[in-house]
């Protein structure tokens, strides 16, 4: 095992606010997951001023969640990438908040690395909240709207 | 409207038109459907004439045979098959229609011309008709959406692989995977992708690759940054070997990452980058940043040195919009 690679991993994972990270190369897979418990600091200035886009929704998340009102629920980002909503930035967006929608009702784009998404409702209803802003980046998983599923 | 002499004999190759038919859909007197004859000579065509008959081409390095094109193919490991049309909206959508009806892996939608081609963030992609390729492959890679940036990168390299083998250029991208010769963009590649939760996710690409425009045939806005292979090298590329060489490439590349993961793209794509030393503008996230870029990797991003000399490290999917400042 390279010493180099997995501080390098590591680096990487402070300087995106990662938990955990899996690397593949050949037949090699490295994976690495922080113990539970306060972040370390960033080891260098230039990682601090690095934007920690998941920290800064998380706590929306965190806190959305078991505040939810029952009946409602998250639009979960499918992937890792960019949400944009609306198709392009002199588009309308794609859905408001108060809009009903359809199971297939695009409400929003991820792309990552020029591989675009369309995000579906998945249910039919109201669209309640957006939980993220035109433009964020998104970790997998991440609740993107809050919908309330038709009766 | 008066139609192009070359897509007129173009659309109906091997068949003989009629100099009455050439004069009204053309709009064209004699002395001047001589001149764009000769001209089409230049470019490489190749005419039968007959004074009954007609005019009918029987060879043009604009012309795109599907038959040749799938009998190539036809010994790789995706099952590539080509389905040419004149004319279509985009290809991508064309693809997309098929996948909804049981088209699968390897199913290539090619078009002489798009009415709407289109390229990242709502932009329009200018396709000249049977001046350039455009054509979306579907692949279903069986990684699900962990791997998809191994596919936006095996794309690049194989366009620029298959450019520069054909074309006799030297052929870069530039992130994540534009294909630029002599300073400007010759391939656009567009992917799209649809949640399939742990299944695998199936993937449209679409491309566009700029071959046989001369000088003067891109609209005035994209003369500066578009090229293509003919302005690059000053000949014609045969549409139908270069496709072939695309496939065939995408082929190889594919089946290394499907056998052994992104990293086994690494060396290459990192290889071919433009990116290295050059000075970038991004939007990471929400944020706008720009540096000097010290490292390209389609693993894990891309580091710039930041003004202040720090170097900062970007994570790949949240890249876009990059560009050359």
């Amino acid at each position: 095992m390279d010493v180099d690679l997995v501080k390098e991993l590591v680096a990487i994972m402070n300087s995106n606010g990662l938990a955990e990270l899996e690397y593949q190369t050949g037949g090699v897979t490295v994976r690495l997951r922080k113990a539970a418990g306060p972040a370390p600091a960033p080891a260098e200035s230039a990682c601090a001023q690095a934007p920690a886009p998941a920290k800064a929704s998380a706590p929306e998340a965190a806190t959305g969640t078991p505040t939810r009102p029952a009946g409602e629920s998250e639009i979960p980002s499918p992937m890792v990438g960019t949400f944009y909503r609306a198709s392009s930035p002199d588009s309308q967006p794609f859905v408001s908040v108060g809009d009903s929608v359809e199971p297939d009702t695009v409400i929003g784009i991820i792309e990552a690395m020029k591989i675009m998404n369309e995000i579906p409702a998945g249910v039919r209803g109201v669209i309640r909240e957006f939980l993220v802003v035109d433009h964020e980046a998104v970790e997998y998983g991440q609740p993107l709207a809050v919908i309330e599923p038709a009766a | 409207m008066a139609e192009d002499l070359r897509i007129v004999l173009l659309a109906n190759a091997g068949s003989w038109v009629g100099f009455r038919e050439i004069e009204e859909r053309c709009s064209i007197s004699s002395a001047g459907f001589r001149s764009r004859l000769s001209a089409l000579v230049q470019e490489g065509c190749e005419f039968d004439e007959d004074e009954s008959r007609g005019v009918r081409l029987k060879a043009s390095p604009d012309l795109l045979m599907p038959s040749e094109v799938n009998e190539s193919a036809a010994g790789l490991r995706t099952p590539f098959r080509v389905e040419h049309l004149a004319s279509v909206e985009s290809t991508s959508d064309e693809a997309w229609a098929r996948f909804d009806t049981g088209a699968g892996e390897g199913t290539v939608v090619s078009a002489d011309s798009q009415t709407a081609g289109r390229g990242r963030g709502g932009n329009r992609w200018h396709s000249s008709p049977c001046r350039g390729l455009w054509f979306s492959a579907i692949l279903v890679p069986p990684s699900g959406p962990a791997g998809l940036s191994g596919i936006t990168c095996l794309a690049g390299v194989a366009a620029a692989r298959a450019i520069e083998d054909s074309c006799g250029i030297r052929a870069r991208i530039k992130w994540p995977n534009d294909v630029w010769a002599g300073g400007r963009k010759i391939c656009g590649i567009l992917a799209e992708t649809r949640s399939r939760g742990p299944s695998p996710w199936p993937v449209v690409l679409g491309f566009g690759i700029n071959v046989n425009q001369a000088p003067g045939e891109f609209p005035a806005e994209l003369a500066a940054v578009a090229t293509s292979a003919r302005i690059e090298t000053g000949r014609m590329t045969g549409r139908t070997a270069l496709l072939s060489a695309v496939l065939t490439r995408l082929d190889a590349w594919y089946g290394r990452f499907k056998d052994g993961g992104i990293g086994s793209i690494e060396s290459e794509y990192s290889a071919l980058s433009l990116m290295h030393g050059r000075a970038v503008r991004f939007a990471f996230g929400r944020e706008t940043v720009q540096g000097t870029v010290v490292r390209v990797s389609c693993v894990e991003g891309i580091a710039l040195s930041m003004p202040g000399g720090a170097t900062r490290f970007f994570r790949a999917e949240h890249v876009s919009g990059v560009e050359f400042i």
